[in-house]
């Protein structure tokens, strides 16, 4: 068997209806056809029902669970939820997550305290419960989707940046944590990803229209473009498989060669 | 089949004789490549092949001193002779040695940074023009050192080299991906060679109470570092260029009275 394979394993991926950039879907289709049964969370019962149609079509099982990650009780739930549907938890992608634009200074506190909820509570509320049941076998593998605003800094994305470079911080930690329980903790951080055909959620229209340009660049290599979903869920199978059982509190960055870029 | 898989694919593994390099050599054969393997002593090289071809797949074995520009020509000449092209280049020659630093003349320094930096430069221009010229893209993997991340103590010259491959990872990457050539870098931390293995280094995985120390709480297996050179060499990584891998667990936060005493043996 290749050391890529999750076949049989249970994984739950949070933001798995893909409505951003789409990359917990893929995360969440890849999982699936690397072998994984798979528990798919989002708000919306409606969007989530299509991951799971598609993952059934590719022979595992799957199951949808409607919660919200900033909700520890909700999360416990997800939990119990996951355990009765396909049993113990070996794998859990944390892809919830999102933006809200705007210029520092005019960013007011009920946003902070939302952007912060969303991208690091709800992180660390679902990294803890999931851990508590892995110990009880002590095996895991936890994916965490950062970014690489948490490494450089966005201009106008504040309160996702920092959450985000907490999120980097906290998988070191995890880490360090449960080594002891065999159980390893990484980072995905995506650059810039392809923006779909639809509008994002909470993104400005002339930012999306700036990257919709952005990615039909004449001339350009897909190493200098804006990556795909599936380059990060590529990456989160790595980090959810055997061949990365040595690697533990490390973050991926999945960029091209956005490297070029001041701050990297 | 799999993003993972390297099927058909030719590579080229220095210090592939022995060691990571040889274990990244046949999990590359067992992933689909045809694996040249490049070292200075054939005899080790020719063993590696020769387990590459039970496997079913092609391998040839170049006898090879990654510090001398001809030589490394000769390895890409060869190998394109040989197989048509070149799809996968890991720069893994290197070894410490140094004598204490008050000690230490600039030959010694010199020796250091042309074994584990001089060679990753030649290497990764000889292939990258091949991969150029051939305008389907390519992978390069240059194998570091978690010492060229922190330090050591023992090694300053070797640290300082490996740091240095970091870097000239990212500036070549950024300069070849007008070329779509993923070029990255692992940094392995203690790893359980055979060779380190025989020289008693890897403590047991038996705690004295009888507890088992849990495998991310021990050093690398040779073949943890060969699942990222594959992750780095097949599609799955297409996006990732520049960038850094460090393969360790967390060996070195283990803290059991065995391990330090062990360890405390090892730095003696």
């Amino acid at each position: 068997m290749s050391r890529f394979e999750l076949t049989d394993k249970t994984a739950i991926v949070t933001g798995g209806a893909g409505s951003g950039h789409g990359i917990g879907k893929s995360i969440a289709l890849a999982f699936a056809a690397a072998g994984a049964n798979v528990a798919i969370v989002g708000r919306h019962q409606e969007s989530l029902e299509p991951v799971v149609a598609e993952i059934e079509a590719l022979g595992r099982r799957a199951v949808a669970i409607v919660a919200d990650v900033t909700d520890p009780n909700d999360v416990n739930r997800m939990v119990a939820e996951t355990l009765d549907a396909l049993g113990p938890i070996q794998i859990l992608a944390n892809s919830a997550g999102g933006a809200s634009f705007g210029k520092p200074e005019e960013i007011n506190p009920d946003e902070w305290t939302q952007s912060i909820a969303l991208n690091l509570n709800g992180t660390f509320f679902c990294c803890a419960a999931v851990a508590r049941e892995m110990i009880q076998h002590g095996y895991g593998k936890i994916v965490n989707i950062a970014s690489s605003s948490g490494i450089k800094g966005e201009e106008s994305m504040a309160p996702y940046a920092a959450a985000k470079a907490a999120v980097i911080n906290l998988t070191r930690s995890l880490a360090i944590s449960w080594a002891e329980h065999n159980i390893n903790v990484n980072c995905v951080a995506p650059g810039r990803i392809q923006v779909p055909d639809h509008a994002i959620h909470g993104m400005p229209e002339p930012e999306y229209a700036k990257r919709q340009t952005e990615q039909s660049a004449e001339k350009a290599k897909p190493l200098q473009l804006p990556g795909t979903p599936e380059d990060i869920a590529n990456a989160a199978v790595y980090f959810a498989s055997p061949g990365s059982d040595l690697m533990t509190g490390e973050t991926l960055v999945v960029r091209g060669s956005e490297w070029a870029s001041a701050y990297s | 089949m799999s993003v993972f898989d390297l099927q058909d694919k030719v590579a080229i593994v220095t210090g592939g004789g022995s060691g990571i390099g040889e274990e990244i050599s046949k999990a590359y054969a067992r992933a689909g490549a045809h694996v040249v393997v490049a070292a200075r002593k054939l005899e080790r090289l020719e063993r590696v092949a020769g387990e590459i071809r039970e496997m079913g797949r092609e391998s040839l074995a170049i006898s090879t001193d990654v510090t001398v520009p001809e030589q490394v020509d000769n390895l890409i000449s060869k190998t394109v002779e040989q197989f048509g092209r070149l799809d996968i280049f890991v720069a893994n020659s290197g070894g410490g040695g140094f004598p204490p630093i008050t000690e230490a003349t600039l030959d010694d320094w010199d020796s250091q940074i042309g074994q584990n930096l001089d060679s990753a430069f030649l290497c990764n221009v000889a292939a990258g023009k091949v991969m150029i010229e051939q305008g389907t893209g390519g992978k390069i993997i240059n194998i570091s050192s978690t010492a060229g991340i922190n330090l050591n103590p023992g090694l300053s010259a070797y640290a300082a080299a490996k740091a240095g491959m970091i870097n000239f990872t990212k500036s070549i990457a950024v300069i070849w991906a007008a070329h779509n050539i993923n070029i990255n870098c692992i940094a392995p931390g203690f790893t359980a060679t055979p060779g380190i293995r025989k020289a008693g280094y890897v403590p047991d995985d038996t705690r004295k109470d009888g507890s088992k120390v849990p495998p991310l709480l021990m050093p690398n297996e040779p073949e943890h570092v060969a699942d990222a050179a594959v992750f780095l060499a097949s599609e799955a990584s297409s996006h990732v260029t520049g960038e850094l891998m460090i393969i360790r667990g967390m060996f070195h936060m283990e803290r059991s009275d065995d391990v330090l005493r062990e360890r405390a043996q090892l730095t003696r």
